[in-house]
């Protein structure tokens, strides 16, 4: 009887215990591993792969009230990105969609770098979204 | 924007470089076959709102201001780009300023926001129709 009953209460004390802890250890709440889990299983898409685990480490040492704003956040699509490139790439419209104005124009001026930037555009565009995303959400953690 | 200042200045001369030399070489006969510098118009016929770029920017250079116009209004852009983004960025790279890369970042925050970027793209979209009316 004695041992079902220590059985049974092992393990909320262990939970218990636990939380405390790690609330007396991080008096500044960060964000939760799983909400950053999650965060970057949704978004990983739209990040540089070899940013990803310094994203992760940045995110689980950013404070929870800046949760709200970068879950709120918007990223560029990298697959539009390259659609709008391949298909009205040479107006400069993949430049613009991606925040680069000043590129777009000089697209737009030229036919495209005289169709030669829009075939590079191609297979450089899905880098920079995902650059560009990433800079965006580095000035919010 | 987030070019570094190196690479956007290495970018914009390249950029002189090439339009200067397809300047060259479009006034010594182009290059051989159909292809005139521009994909859209080779693939769809329809001319794209910067075709007679290349045309405008020699009368430019000739000082045939109208014909400039009457070409591609965005060739005067296009010219007086050709001529003050290498000449500023030289003065720059020489002075070791970042006076080209403050203004560059300016333009293009405004030109960001829709009250600024809705009338260029309506008078783009002018322009593509009037290119189209006069080049199909």
């Amino acid at each position: 009887m004695n041992i079902i009953f220590v059985n049974h209460l092992a393990v909320p004390i262990f939970v218990c215990t636990f939380v405390v802890n790690s609330f007396l250890s991080n008096p500044k709440l960060n964000m939760e591993q799983q909400k950053v889990d999650m965060f970057m299983m949704v978004n990983n898409k739209y990040f540089p792969e070899s940013q990803i685990p310094f994203i992760r480490q940045r995110l689980l040492a950013t404070d929870e009230n800046r949760e709200g704003i970068i879950q709120s956040l918007q990223f560029k699509d990298p697959i539009i990105a390259l659609i709008l490139s391949i298909f009205i790439g040479e107006l400069g419209i993949d430049r613009f969609y991606v925040g680069d104005t000043g590129l777009g124009i000089g697209k737009l001026l030229t036919c495209g770098g005289l169709g030669l930037w829009s075939i590079i555009d191609w297979f450089l565009i899905m880098g920079t979204t995902r650059e560009k995303n990433f800079m965006r959400l580095m000035t919010v953690i | 924007m987030n070019l570094s200042r190196r690479r956007l200045y290495i970018l914009l001369l390249f950029l002189s470089a090439c339009g200067y030399l397809w300047l060259y070489v479009s006034n010594s006969g182009g290059l051989p076959g159909k292809w005139g510098g521009c994909w859209f118009r080779y693939l769809f016929h329809i001319p794209c709102p910067s075709c007679g770029n290349t045309r405008a920017v020699h009368a430019a250079f000739q000082g045939h201001w109208l014909a400039s116009l009457y070409y591609n209004p965005l060739g005067l852009l296009l010219a007086a780009l050709m001529v003050v983004v290498p000449i500023w960025i030289v003065i720059d790279l020489l002075r070791g300023s970042s006076s080209f890369l403050h203004a560059y970042q300016t333009i293009e925050q405004k030109l960001q926001r829709w009250t600024y970027a809705l009338p260029c793209i309506v008078a783009i979209l002018l322009n593509w129709l009037w290119n189209i009316v006069k080049y199909a």
